[in-house]
């Protein structure tokens, strides 16, 4: 008997039935014909009226997580922390699945798991027994406290209920065992903000409980922001040629990105993430810089405050002039001249800017991430000649506007500025422009698809690609990266085959 | 009738398939906008018909107010520009004319292939003080940057990454950057690659004394 088979050699439900047998192959998903229906027989362009966000009431394709996903990001970043969610199930789940679909790693996040009863007689008895099984399970050198929504509105006094957990442990497990254990509340309450707002606090919080002045380290703290395991190597990489010691607060180069390699400690630890000691110390660094103003630029005021240590926030080193200023105030802060090195790859970076301005010049580009990154990435394709035609927050930032507007008027360009929106008012506006390209996050996958616009996966998040939480973006060996994907995804999309060869 | 475009490689032929063949031909350039107009009326003008002549004036006038406001915005920018050349042979004399339509200045000329005849028409072409190399070798390049300081240099695929390494845009003369460069309309393609080239951003930071 023949195989039915249909539309270039796919099979139908029916033919998948009909098979005498199966092959020991299996049906792998490019062998079979799903039949798609649309819900409607063409695109109807949505009533105009409800495009932009401000008139509505409703959040369309968010561009944009919760507040404790940001706290947790951070807390992922210290060595031996792990989260305690004050919260339901589900706040650590959703952030579970995002942190291993974006890194592919495991990540350990405990929950008070608040249930019915826990809305009516609050949290307190969840939160005390959460913590002693972490405590006597997992030994974490800190734990991260992380309020989430249904927490913060019924109330729960979570420095009353630290207190008393802390006695009733002690007295139960011992001090010594509780002195082990360092704890870290961060009120993170998703209606006052983003996952953007969730990292921030946390930077500040961290630094509140754990930094203490003594003798000054002539090191250099680095907060980053919510940026790839490869972002955080190259700024290492970048302080390891000026020859300069640095402090990265949550440094999740080496907890979400860690390799195989047996034997493993139980409990599972990574070896990686910023020391608790290293955070103490943070209080007698010569400077701070966050590098992302929104997110971890509390961290930075914090200190600057308390310790009257000087504080650089923003912008983040991506691209030619924002890595400049980086790596000045650097050499600035710690009298070091800038290492030939870093000049090499400031060169190299130019040079191959330079060999392919006619393939970028004129492009326009529609920018969509957190502000941090979407103002960085609005700056780079202006200094690849692009045109940022729409560019788009998830998360509402002054510092967003401030940063994109100072770039389009020193480049004499007139994006679309679109603050706290979601991604619907976005794709409109790129569905009625003609753009030649996106740089967005994997949530701009399906409107680059159907829009037929290339997109540059940059920003956070990317959990449809392998590979890009490795790879780095800031920096001049970073910027180096993203041109050749820009340029890369230009060759593809805007050049025909035979005119790609010089 | 031929009409050359090329009159360094097709001469020889045309002059063979003129003698064998009382096949005349004309000399024509398609590059810029007074060549290509000259080119169009010379042909009309052999045919010797009324209706080709008007045809042709149609053409040039029609081409001309399409392209114009596109021209204008790159004449506008590229005006007082310095630019050095170095292409095979005919190409640098096709293109002084093209230079001084956008307000660009030519200040050296280079060539691999060009002959005496080519050698007579950039002369004859070029303003006072215009340096000429014949078949330069990459060191010669170098130096013509370094004494001229060109604000574009339009040459080919071999010697662009050389001048781009000394800070000097180039423009693709052989093959092009993007889209054709003949006549009227490739005429837009031509001036917006040069824009390019002489506004690229990458320009301004390679010169920042904090790096260098």
């Amino acid at each position: 008997m023949t195989t039915p088979l249909k539309l270039n050699g796919r099979l139908t439900i029916e033919d998948l039935n009909s098979l005498p047998e199966i092959p020991i192959e299996g049906i792998t998903y490019d062998q079979m014909y799903i039949e798609k229906q649309p819900i409607c027989p063409e695109y109807i362009p949505p009533d105009q009226d409800i495009i932009p966000s401000s008139k509505r009431t409703a959040v369309i394709d968010p561009g944009r997580i919760c507040m404790p996903f940001g706290a947790m990001w951070a807390a992922v970043g210290v060595h031996k922390c792990i989260p305690f969610v004050q919260g339901a199930q589900g706040c650590t789940t959703y952030p579970r699945y995002t942190f291993s679909r974006i890194f592919r790693e495991p990540v350990s996040i405990a929950t008070a798991s608040f249930h019915e009863d826990t809305a009516v007689f609050g949290g307190r008895k969840n939160f005390i027994d959460g913590l002693r099984n972490l405590i006597i399970r997992y030994h974490p050198e800190i734990i991260a406290i992380i309020t989430v929504c249904s927490s913060e509105i019924i109330g729960d006094d979570m420095e009353g209920f630290l207190e008393e957990a802390q006695e009733e442990l002690e007295e139960e497990l011992g001090p010594e065992v509780l002195d082990g254990v360092k704890f870290v509340i961060t009120h993170t309450p998703s209606f006052a903000g983003s996952h953007v707002e969730g990292y921030n606090r946390a930077a500040a919080t961290f630094l509140k409980t754990l930094a203490k002045r003594t003798t000054p380290n002539n090191k250099v703290n680095i907060i980053p922001g919510m940026i790839t395991p490869g972002d955080i190597r190259e700024i290492k990489h970048i302080l390891k040629l000026m020859d300069i010691e640095g402090t990265i607060l949550f440094d999740i180069s080496e907890t979400l990105d860690c390799p195989l390699r047996l034997p493993q400690p139980m409990p599972y630890y990574p070896k990686g993430g910023t020391r608790s000691e290293d955070i103490r110390d943070m209080g007698n660094s010569l400077m701070t810089f966050a590098l992302c103003p929104d997110q971890g630029g509390a961290g930075a005021k914090y200190l600057e405050k308390r310790f009257k240590m000087p504080a650089v926030i923003g912008p983040l080193p991506l691209g030619i002039h924002s890595t400049d200023l980086f790596i000045k105030s650097l050499a600035e802060a710690t009298g070091k001249p800038i290492a030939d090195e870093i000049k090499d790859e400031r060169g190299i970076l130019i040079d191959a800017m330079a060999d392919t301005f006619h393939y970028t010049m004129g492009m326009r580009v529609a920018i969509y991430g957190d502000p941090d990154i979407a103002a960085a990435a609005t700056r780079f394709c202006c200094e690849l000649g692009m045109e940022p035609a729409i560019v788009g927050s998830g998360t509402e930032s002054k510092q967003f506007v401030k940063d994109v507007w100072a770039t389009a008027y020193e480049y004499d360009r007139k994006p679309i500025i679109l603050n706290g929106s979601d991604m619907f008012e976005w794709e409109d506006y790129l569905k009625k422009d003609k753009i030649d390209l996106i740089l967005g996050n994997s949530k701009a996958a399906n409107v680059s698809k159907e829009a037929d616009v290339p997109l540059v996966r940059i920003g956070f998040p990317i959990y449809d690609r392998l590979g890009y939480q490795r790879r780095a973006y800031v920096g001049y060996r970073g910027g180096e990266y993203l041109l050749d994907l820009i340029v890369n995804t230009i060759l593809d999309s805007k050049f025909p085959d035979d005119r790609v060869q010089q | 009738m031929n009409v050359l475009h090329c009159q360094r490689s097709c001469t020889y032929i045309s002059d063979l398939i003129k003698e064998g063949f009382e096949v005349p031909y004309v000399n024509a350039s398609f590059f810029g906008i007074e060549q290509t107009a000259k080119a169009l009326r010379e042909v009309a003008e052999f045919f010797g018909s009324e209706e080709m002549k008007e045809r042709a004036e149609q053409i040039i006038e029609h081409e001309l107010e399409v392209i114009s406001p596109a021209i204008e915005f790159y004449k506008e920018r590229l005006t007082g520009k310095k630019v050095g050349m170095y292409v095979g042979g005919p190409r640098v004399w096709h293109w002084q004319r093209v230079m001084k339509e956008l307000g660009m200045k030519v200040v050296f000329g280079m060539c691999t292939f060009a002959h005496e005849d080519d050698y007579e028409k950039i002369n004859a072409r070029a303003e006072d003080g215009v340096f000429l190399v014949d078949n330069p070798n990459e060191f010669e390049i170098e130096e013509c940057l370094e004494r001229f300081k060109p604000d574009l240099f339009l040459t080919g695929l071999k010697e662009k990454y050389l001048c781009r390494k000394f800070g000097v845009p180039t423009v693709n003369s052989h093959s092009y950057e993007k889209g054709p460069y003949a006549c009227f309309r490739g005429m837009v393609n031509f001036a917006r690659d040069i824009y390019e080239g002489v506004y690229a951003p990458a320009w301004k930071f390679v010169r920042d004394e904090d790096f260098i």
